[in-house]
């Protein structure tokens, strides 16, 4: 039995050039749609069919990408809703967040929520077992864990995944993008108003934002002296002794915890 | 003391200075003289294995602030255990800022859901308090946590609820803004007012908007709290006694070798500097350890460790808990990329380097030998 996944792409933009370009997340996801064994792959998008990041998906070695045609600021949820409701496909795997748009990372919790499929966030693997998709999830601190729930499933892929297969020229330009028009729902106004990004202000460690100009600057320009414990003089056993203590004490290292933490002499 | 005066050059007065004083600071000197270097091993300052990241609980002359009638509640979401972190303490801000708007007619109060056994909260900002019966960092709890966070919210009904920006919070965040029916806005870095700020279009734009029901926020979103101390007064909730089956299995953690971790994510990392010649010892003991290995430009230059173990502002910028610096001098460079490292531990035979001002603990010594003897001492572990 072949498994139909489905993977929700997005126009996105290179960080620096702001050129288009396949969204990070989205092409990680496309990737481990990829390698699922016996699965049939296709890829939806939502807004410009025109957009030539879409191509760059194609050349990934996908025949065909299905673009509902959306005006620039349209919701594309309502849309994806419908399309994927007629398709259900087993597995729905999108990146964490988009690239391109508001970016808020809340249309997969919207569509998971509208098709009442579980979501399981931040993938960086995906296999299937006996109906059951098992999704090992990328934690803070390098740390995985792996979650499990039955078919059909939603995925979101984090940026621990594995990193996109390169986008063959040829590949893209035989690809073919199949359109399809969708009734635009009624546009609701959008909450928020965008201006251009302001940089963020850097709350200054240790200084009082009240303090004085001369202050500040020296709490910006000095280097942060912590200084802790340092030993002088010990024999090198000693120095592995008191190393192997401090890290024992960190909780890095296993093992018995030293009487006191960093070793008292 | 009574140096003689002598005068420089014959021309006159120019100058004067005292006999046996250098005009040069012998910066070597200065550190060994702050080190001890008399007394072998001696400890002079800084209590080691101690959580840095934990604020003192405030003290009791500190003034106790009371809302005893808020007009409305915020919730604050905390997810560490054991007291807020430092993620927890930037949500409690911006809920203490929306709390006290400047120039409003009401009064809110703040309150925060935590996990049983959470000291520290009356001096982080906290007017209330709700224990959450189900624990929120064990496993993957996001589904019934969100069970638990819609009841308090139908119970209470707060104005804001408010989380921490990390990838487990925001992913409740956004489940319970589905159970609530409302649009979350995420990673709000700022506050205006009542109005928050986050990134959109790729980091390009700031998108405002008046504060959602469901917010996650940045650190430094909101100003920190003020030196008070809160109440952070229990209140109650009926919790219902069968929470729903989850959908979502957990299967526990998966255990990848440390050394496979990328370095911006890696907890504990060993790092080589052009000091260490002893490369198989500083394997090994970086494989015993279970820790990541990296090293400085230099020696990634010398082909000694692959490039993309780099740490560095040519390299990468790391995030370790406890970072290892053998024979590390401290370049600026290489500062730069362990900023945000919570410990920094270095080994290094001159004890002026500058690594011996951004460390946490530090040995004066030579590097190889400490290895091989580590290394031993390891190998003798079970």
């Amino acid at each position: 039995m072949t498994l139909s996944v489905t993977v929700l792409v997005c126009e996105g933009r290179h960080p620096t050039s702001g050129r288009p370009r396949r969204a990070d997340c989205d092409a990680r996801a496309v990737e481990l749609a990829l390698r699922l064994p016996e699965a049939s792959v296709s890829l939806v998008h939502a807004g410009s069919e025109n957009s030539p990041a879409l191509r760059d998906y194609l050349g990934m070695g996908i025949g065909r990408l299905t673009s509902l045609s959306l005006p620039l600021d349209a919701d594309p949820t309502p849309a994806l809703i419908h399309w994927l409701s007629r398709r259900a496909p087993d597995v729905i795997l999108t990146g964490r967040q988009a690239e391109g748009g508001e970016d808020g990372g809340f249309l997969p919790y919207r569509i998971a929520h509208a098709l009442s499929r579980p979501l399981m966030p931040d993938a960086c693997a995906v296999r299937i077992e006996d109906g059951r998709a098992i999704v090992t999830q990328a934690l803070p601190k390098g740390r995985r864990r792996r979650l499990r729930a039955a078919l059909p499933v939603l995925v979101t892929v984090g940026p621990a995944a594995p990193g996109p297969r390169q986008s063959a020229f040829a590949k893209a330009r035989r690809g073919r993008v199949n359109v399809e028009t969708v009734a635009i729902a009624p546009e609701t106004p959008l909450p928020w108003t965008a201006a251009p990004a302001k940089r963020r202000v850097k709350r200054l460690k240790g200084a009082d934002p009240n303090a004085s100009a001369a202050d500040r600057l020296k709490a910006i320009t000095e280097m942060t002296e912590k200084q802790g414990d340092v030993l002088v003089g010990l024999s090198p056993e000693a120095a592995a002794d008191r190393l192997l203590d401090f890290l024992i004490a960190e909780g890095v290292v296993e093992g018995e915890a030293p009487a006191t933490p960093g070793g008292e002499a | 003391m009574s140096a003689p005066l002598r005068t420089r050059l014959d021309l006159g007065t120019t100058f004067a200075y005292r006999a046996g004083e250098s005009r040069r600071r012998d910066p070597r000197r200065m550190r060994l003289a702050a080190a001890g270097a008399a007394s072998a091993g001696a400890i002079e300052q800084g209590p080691a294995g101690q959580p840095r990241h934990r604020d003192e609980p405030a003290a009791p002359d500190v003034p106790l602030r009371v809302i005893e009638k808020p007009d409305f509640l915020i919730f604050a979401v905390l997810e560490a255990r054991g007291g807020p972190s430092n993620t927890d303490q930037a949500a409690l801000a911006a809920a203490r800022h929306l709390a006290d708007l400047e120039g409003a007619k009401d009064q809110g109060a703040v309150v925060a859901l935590t996990a049983p056994d959470s000291p520290g909260l009356d001096g982080a900002g906290a007017d209330r308090s709700i224990v959450l019966p189900s624990r929120a960092d064990i496993g993957f709890a996001a589904e019934r946590l969100t069970d638990r966070l819609e009841t308090a919210a139908n119970a209470y009904r707060p104005r804001h609820i408010i989380f921490p920006e990390t990838p487990a919070m925001r992913d409740v965040a956004a489940r319970l803004a589905l159970a609530l029916d409302v649009s979350p806005a995420f990673a709000v870095h700022a506050f205006d007012g009542d109005a928050c700020v986050r990134r959109g279009f790729g980091g390009a734009k700031d998108l405002q908007e008046p504060t959602p029901r469901v917010v996650t926020v940045m650190d430094a979103a909101a100003p920190p709290v003020a030196r008070e101390r809160f109440e952070a007064r229990p209140l109650e909730v009926d919790w219902p006694s069968a929470p729903s089956d989850p959908r979502i299995e957990d299967l526990g953690p998966e255990r990848i070798a440390a050394d496979d971790i990328v370095l911006e994510e890696a907890p504990f990392i060993l790092s080589a500097g052009a000091g260490v010649t002893d490369w198989d010892a500083f394997s090994n003991v970086a494989t015993r350890l279970n820790a990541t290995r990296a090293g400085t430009r230099v020696v990634c230059d010398w082909g000694l460790m692959e490039r993309d173990r780099q740490v560095g502002a040519s390299g990468r910028i790391v995030n370790a808990d406890v970072y290892v610096a053998l024979g590390i001098s401290g370049a600026v460079q290489h500062v730069q990329g362990i900023e945000r490292c919570e410990c920094v531990v270095a080994v290094n035979i001159d004890a002026a380097a500058p690594i011996m001002k951004r460390a946490d603990f530090a040995i004066v010594g030579d590097v190889n030998a400490i290895l091989a003897a580590l290394r031993e001492k390891l190998e003798a572990r079970p």
